[in-house]
């Protein structure tokens, strides 16, 4: 992996820190890595049962995914809605991995070159990230939060539709 | 003071709200979840701040505070969103909004752009 990939995941997974310590009051432990680098969708870990994605168009085209297993999405609508775990449903889990992808995304735009589209974020539920979509992996990041597993990835668009300004 | 809070994630309106009360705002709180429920809102019954996000389907925030503009309100008018660029805060400023402040944000964050805003 490049010096610049690198550097570019070591930022990621700050802004995964910084977003977890300020909505959810809590660490985000980095997972170290069992390789160097991952190559293909289907090295990543499989965390996800739960998927929220977000897509970037424009000068830059890929899309930001955030994946973790449903109790993981469960417990982190629990603490962002204070609410008990017993209380949340799909629709709570769904709405808060699809902000934390929303503002991870968001703030991994700015690093990105411009100008570009965010998309609103998808949740998709019992979805993995596939090793057929049409992207080249950039940047990933694998956190712990509470024996939990979160992946965080970035994906560069192999055939992108751009967006027109 | 009676606000009003734009976002199509209702945990993060729950967040805003919670984190105003942290930074020791007593408001009473409207809710929207769009671009399109924000105008309505407003347009009926004036709020003291609007706080909305910028991306929300149906009618975006830029566009609900230029829809309002338009329409003659000048109710005081603040982003809180997960995109923050100096073109979004020159859009933000040229339509007519007080701040653009980032997600994540502190409750110090919140607070001092809206002491500063009204």
């Amino acid at each position: 992996m490049s010096s610049l990939v690198e550097e570019q995941s070591a930022d990621l997974t700050e802004l995964l820190r910084s977003v977890w310590l300020s909505f959810l009051d809590q660490e985000l432990i980095e997972v170290p890595r069992q390789t160097p680098e991952f190559a293909r969708a289907s090295e990543l870990p499989t965390a996800s049962e739960v998927l929220a994605s977000i897509s970037i168009s424009g000068s830059w085209n890929g899309w930001f995914h955030l994946a973790t297993s449903h109790e993981c999405a469960n417990e982190i609508a629990a603490v962002m809605f204070q609410m008990d775990v017993a209380e949340i449903g799909i629709e709570e889990s769904v709405d808060a991995l699809g902000e934390l992808a929303n503002i991870v995304g968001g703030n991994i735009k700015s690093m990105l070159p411009a100008p570009s589209l965010l998309s609103l974020p998808a949740v998709e539920v019992d979805r993995q990230v596939s090793e057929d979509s049409d992207g080249v992996l950039g940047l990933v990041s694998v956190m712990d939060w509470q024996d939990h597993t979160i992946v965080a990835s970035l994906w560069e668009a192999v055939n992108p539709v751009g967006a027109e300004f | 003071m009676r606000l009003v809070i734009a976002d199509d994630s209702s945990v993060m309106r729950r967040i805003v709200v919670r984190t105003l009360r942290q930074s020791g705002f007593t408001c009473d709180v409207s809710e929207a979840s769009d671009g399109v429920e924000l105008v309505e809102m407003v347009i009926n019954d004036v709020p003291d701040f609007v706080l909305s996000d910028w991306n929300m389907p149906n009618l975006s925030g830029i566009d609900a505070l230029r829809q309002l503009r338009s329409q003659g309100c000048e109710v005081p008018f603040g982003f809180v969103t997960s995109e923050r660029s100096d073109a979004m805060r020159q859009q933000a400023s040229e339509a007519g909004a007080a701040f653009l402040v980032g997600k994540p944000f502190t409750p110090e964050d919140l607070r001092e752009a809206i002491e500063t805003a009204l």
